[in-house]
């Protein structure tokens, strides 16, 4: 009897028993998608991620800023990755290097920072190797001093922005890999004339020094001789579009300014600026708390750089982004997904959560948006595409609600897929 | 997911009950007479049909008992990694085996024929086991100054499963020992973690323990359905009537990796506490009773079972 019963019927028990899913268990490529917290048994050690780039050998470096005790200026941290997303080595510069205010940029042998000195506060481009390990200083840029912000301009140069105590100007300049000295400068007064100076002085040290809020200072190239800056003029905080070499005027008597973005004071300005095309921006920025998104700029924007007109932040056309962190950070680049151009911002959400909008940039149309961390605080620091077509995001979690460390979320080319697909995970 | 499982097994259980009694009546239509057979006492020599009817018999019963189970890792996984300490295996989960117990029930269909038995088990069964992760963070310039956290964890892991068992009576008196050996199929119903955390902070002014209320989050996403395995055994048979009394003990030896590696750190907020699950197979001990009733019996004064 038993024998013909299960002649019979094995084969339906064969099938309900191999509908299984054993395959689920077999190990994935675990470089593909993890979620990593880099902790630290230092009690009183606070970790800040602001860059994470790829490395050749498909781990990670993360730059990050952590208290020194030679200086009241932030010191850099450097963490390597394995492409696991295990921590393999890490150390804090003892070299005299302060303040990072680039991003890692890559380069045949390493990556290019360009950062502030101990000594007089001064410039400086370092080389940082693919582990992270061997550190060496490549240019040194005398009277060059307090960099506020870099970014490179093809391979060989660099736009920052930096402060001039003795004019109590802004300056952004352009200086070379291999030359001490600036090959074109532009001064902007961070007062209008008669006003007393201190106040925004103060407010540029104190972001020196990472007392309080950092600015989102920024400077770059826009391309055709077009370069433009985000901090400090006139007692703004504006995104100031200028040309070096021509002629700008500022104060009661007239002449032609500079085309601006113009923020108001601290409290209204833009967090961030991406270039979309000749003349055509993405931007965020915050308003006494609340934030707003611009994901694609129109004519008006195209207006004001070409005739060296000046708006106001609020003239643009903005997106209220209600779920973010008051006056929040954001981090703003292009990535590619699924073949498509999508403009990604990073920010943090009230609740202390990093949060991913993904917008398309040919239409400025919101794609998905995904929510990374729970539990601790989170709080973003930067992001970058990798080579599997996924992206690893960088940030600072509160373990046990204290302790500052940099955690990281790899996100497979799937979970990218998926963020765009405007399933809201 | 679950109800559609329960109705699976169900089905099966009523397609096996069914065939049964189909297959009895069919007999019945050749000539046989199924599960019942005249007992004829008087006759010398018995008539070859009879032998065969008593060679053979269907247990149908109900099984309950305990479990102790062991997690056996076998490639560990964390959302932690130190920069002060690169040895990977800082953070591993410190597991605790064979505790707490967990326990099953369910049905018993076996087919007994000549001393040997196959025995189809199919239970509800509940595996849980613990491990735990110790934390430590010291101001280097003022040792006194410092804070641990232990977080203890208990993972439970609720399966039908389904066994199938082929057993030897040793003896075939009253009290019957045997040994068995079979297989497993589990698929997973449902998977509970639960989370204390407690320490001492001795940082913010004097010495406080921290003990924070329990976290209880379902994670049966962490782990894959299907779980596969060996099992085997010693018990004993005791007759009471023509009811039957089984006690028996096994191991069971999973073969199989239980953790989801596509879900590994699917819940950021699991991740945040440092978990995401290790490989693992689990090993467990556990001692069972059932009770049986007989099928088949002979036509006497007291309808006796065949034995």
């Amino acid at each position: 009897m038993l024998h013909k019963f299960f002649a019979r019927y094995c084969p339906f028990l064969l099938i309900f028993l191999l509908a299984c899913d054993l395959k689920d268990a077999k190990e994935v490529d675990s470089s593909l998608s993890f979620t990593k917290i880099f902790d630290n048994d230092l009690f009183a050690k606070t970790f800040t991620p602001l860059d994470v780039k790829q490395t050749p050998d498909g781990g990670y470096l993360v730059l990050g800023e952590t208290a020194v005790d030679f200086s009241t200026f932030a010191g850099i941290f450097l963490l390597k990755i394995d492409r696991a997303g295990n921590a393999v080595f890490s150390q804090t510069l003892a070299d005299g290097s302060l303040n990072p205010v680039s991003d890692l940029v890559p380069t045949a042998n390493g990556f290019f920072l360009m950062c502030m000195d101990i000594l007089g506060n001064e410039t400086k481009l370092i080389r940082i190797d693919f582990d992270g390990i061997r550190v060496t200083e490549v240019q040194r840029y005398t009277g060059i001093n307090n960099p506020l912000s870099a970014t490179p301009e093809g391979n060989s140069s660099w736009v920052v922005q930096h402060y001039n105590q003795d004019e109590n100007a802004v300056y952004v300049s352009s200086l070379a890999n291999n030359n001490p000295s600036r090959s074109q400068q532009m001064a902007f007064p961070i007062v209008v004339d008669g006003y007393t100076e201190s106040r925004i002085e103060d407010a540029i040290f104190k972001h020196l020094n990472r007392i309080g809020r950092k600015k989102p200072f920024m400077s770059g190239s826009l391309g055709s001789g077009m370069y433009f800056y985000n901090g400090y003029l006139e007692e703004t905080f504006s995104v100031v579009f200028f040309r070096f070499g021509e002629e700008y005027a500022y104060g009661p008597d007239g002449g032609q300014e500079p085309a601006k973005l113009l923020g108001v004071s601290d409290d209204e300005v833009v967090s961030n600026i991406f270039q979309t095309g000749n003349r055509t921006f993405a931007l965020a920025r915050y308003a006494n708390g609340a934030n707003f998104f611009t994901t694609k700029t129109d004519d008006l924007f195209n207006d004001i750089i070409l005739n060296n007109t000046v708006i106001q932040t609020e003239d643009l056309t903005n997106l209220p982004i209600l779920e973010l962190f008051p006056n929040a950070r954001v981090v703003l680049k292009r990535v590619q997904i699924g073949g498509r151009r999508v403009l990604l911002y990073a920010s943090d959400t009230i609740g202390k959560q990093i949060v991913l909008f993904a917008y398309d940039e040919a239409t400025g149309n919101l794609l998905g948006k995904k929510y990374l961390g729970s539990g601790f605080p989170y709080e973003i620091g930067g992001f970058d595409q990798t080579d599997d077509g996924g992206l690893a995001v960088v940030g600072t979690t509160y373990i046990t609600g204290r302790f500052p460390r940099v955690c990281m979320f790899k996100l497979s080319n799937q979970d990218l897929l998926n963020l765009i697909s405007l399933s809201g995970n | 997911m679950s109800i559609k499982l329960l109705f699976k097994l169900l089905g099966i259980i009523s397609l096996i009950a069914v065939l049964m009694v189909s297959n009895a009546q069919a007999q019945k239509r050749k000539g046989d007479f199924g599960p019942f057979r005249k007992h004829k006492p008087q006759s010398k020599k018995k008539d070859k049909n009879l032998i065969r009817f008593e060679n053979t018999q269907w247990w149908l019963g109900a099984k309950f008992g305990g479990n102790l189970t062991q997690a056996k890792p076998f490639e560990r996984f964390t959302p932690f990694s130190s920069t002060s300490n690169f040895n990977p295996d800082f953070y591993n989960k410190q597991y605790q085996d064979f505790r707490p117990a967990g326990a099953f029930s369910g049905f018993v269909i076996t087919f007994f024929h000549r001393g040997f038995s196959a025995s189809l088990q199919p239970n509800y069964r509940r595996h849980r086991f613990l491990f735990s992760n110790d934390y430590e963070w010291l101001d280097l310039s003022n040792p006194n100054l410092n804070l641990t956290l232990n977080y203890q964890y208990a993972q439970s892991l609720d399966y039908i499963d389904i066994p199938l068992l082929f057993r030897y009576d040793i003896l075939r008196s009253k009290l019957r020992p045997f040994v068995q050996l079979g297989g497993y199929y589990g698929q997973l119903i449902n998977a509970n973690l639960t989370l204390e955390r407690t320490g001492i902070d001795r940082a913010s002014g004097s010495t406080s323990p921290i003990s924070e209320p329990e976290l209880e989050v379902g994670n049966p996403n962490y782990f894959i359905k299907t779980s596969l395995g060996l099992l085997g055994g010693i018990g004993v048979n005791y007759d009471v009537g023509n009811v039957r009394l089984s006690l028996e003990a096994n191991y069971r030896y999973g073969m199989n990796n239980l953790a989801n590696a596509q879900n590994r750190y699917l819940d950021n907020r699991l991740a945040s506490i440092g978990y995401a699950p290790d490989n693992v197979k689990l090993r467990s001990f556990e001692i069972s009773l059932s009770c049986l009733f007989p099928m088949r019996f002979l036509i006497s004064k007291n309808f006796k079972s065949v034995d």
